[in-house]
């Protein structure tokens, strides 16, 4: 490495202040010229040049650092938890804005559209299963065929089946049962 | 702004930004705390941004909390003292053990004269040097005319040559 000069001429101050310069190229003209003749006869310029261009060339080899995943993590969590903290508050704001802007017959339909929306979605009840009318009119037939079995039993076995025997054991509850079907 | 707008912003610049402030700073532990907070920075402020600004914003932030960091607890590497330095590490760029031993050299004396400069040419080195922004992006990043971030980069870049060569002339003096 050739020695500092102590006694610096003025061209080799002009050229220490224009190494950059040329590095990026942007000296022109008679400038350009008179740092490449310096450059030719002065050790100390080169090396001096030779310094410049490695500095740039090391500084512009160093990777971007990557930052740590667990930096990300808690930036994240703290913009979740805020944001759900501020929640409520947000939107009592945005209600009480529009109450100021005179949107108040708004709001009200606004309100009044979602407590119907919701009890209709919310709480309708279920639907009964669909009936044929065809399969009533064919349990009907069903019943009166067991009724008119039982009757032609006690006749031919000479056990009588009274009234109040079939009306509380039989005719009522198939009645009870059928009473679904038949109000559809 | 939602969280998920959020998370896709912290992606795309939270590497700029930690590299910016490790250069600063030269401690990871100090630097993911200071990249965390600018971060939580920009949630608060999420509403007054537009966001082809948030990047210069970052490093703005990012770069007042370094100084304060810096303030406070003096980060600086400790100068060894080693007898090899300097600009003469620049004629051996051979791939031998010892090439490479003395390319490390180098880097690190060059990374001491980085620490050696100050603010904002510091910046303007790491900024345009080692993350390549234009130097318009890094006026508006260190809210300087575009003339006087040339002129300190200038200065900062012969101030970096100038350190080197006194390390070389004192360790041969």
């Amino acid at each position: 490495m050739p020695e500092h000069p102590f006694h610096p001429t003025p061209d080799l101050d002009w050229a220490d202040e224009h190494i950059e310069s040329f590095l990026d190229g942007e000296l022109a003209g008679s400038d350009r010229d008179r740092f490449q003749a310096l450059l030719a006869a002065e050790p100390w310029l080169r090396a001096e040049v030779a310094a410049a261009r490695r500095i740039q060339q090391e500084l512009a080899s160093i990777p971007m650092a990557v930052c740590p995943d667990h930096v990300s993590r808690h930036i994240l969590a703290h913009a979740r938890h805020d944001w759900w903290t501020a929640l409520p508050r947000r939107l009592a704001d945005g209600f009480r804005r529009m109450a100021q802007a005179g949107l108040r017959p708004a709001l009200a339909m606004a309100l009044l559209l979602v407590v119907v929306l919701s009890s209709t979605l919310v709480s309708r009840p279920e639907a009964p299963p669909a009936v044929a009318s065809a399969d009533v009119s064919q349990a009907l037939a069903d019943v009166k065929m067991a009724l008119g079995v039982l009757a032609d039993a006690g006749r031919t076995t000479g056990t009588a089946v009274g009234n109040d025997v079939i009306g509380p054991l039989v005719v009522r509850p198939v009645a009870r049962s059928m009473q679904p079907l038949s109000q559809n | 702004m939602n969280p998920l707008q959020f998370k896709s912003l912290v992606d795309l610049h939270r590497d700029r930004v930690y590299s910016y402030v490790l250069h600063m700073l030269r401690d990871p532990a100090a630097s993911a705390d200071v990249t965390q907070d600018v971060f939580i920075r920009l949630w608060e402020y999420r509403g007054a941004l537009e966001e082809e600004r948030v990047l210069s914003w970052l490093l703005r932030v990012a770069r007042n909390a370094c100084i304060d960091q810096m303030r406070k607890h003096r980060v600086r590497l400790s100068v060894e003292n080693d007898e090899v330095s300097g600009i003469d590490l620049l004629e051996d760029d051979s791939p031998t053990p010892e090439g490479a031993a003395r390319a490390s050299l180098f880097r690190d004396r060059l990374q001491e004269a980085l620490d050696r400069l100050g603010e904002p040419h510091r910046s303007i080195v790491i900024l345009r040097e080692i993350e390549g922004y234009p130097y318009n992006d890094i006026s508006d990043q260190l809210g300087l005319p575009l003339n006087t971030v040339k002129v300190y980069l200038h200065r900062a870049r012969k101030a970096l040559r100038h350190h080197l060569g006194e390390v070389h002339r004192h360790d041969y003096a």
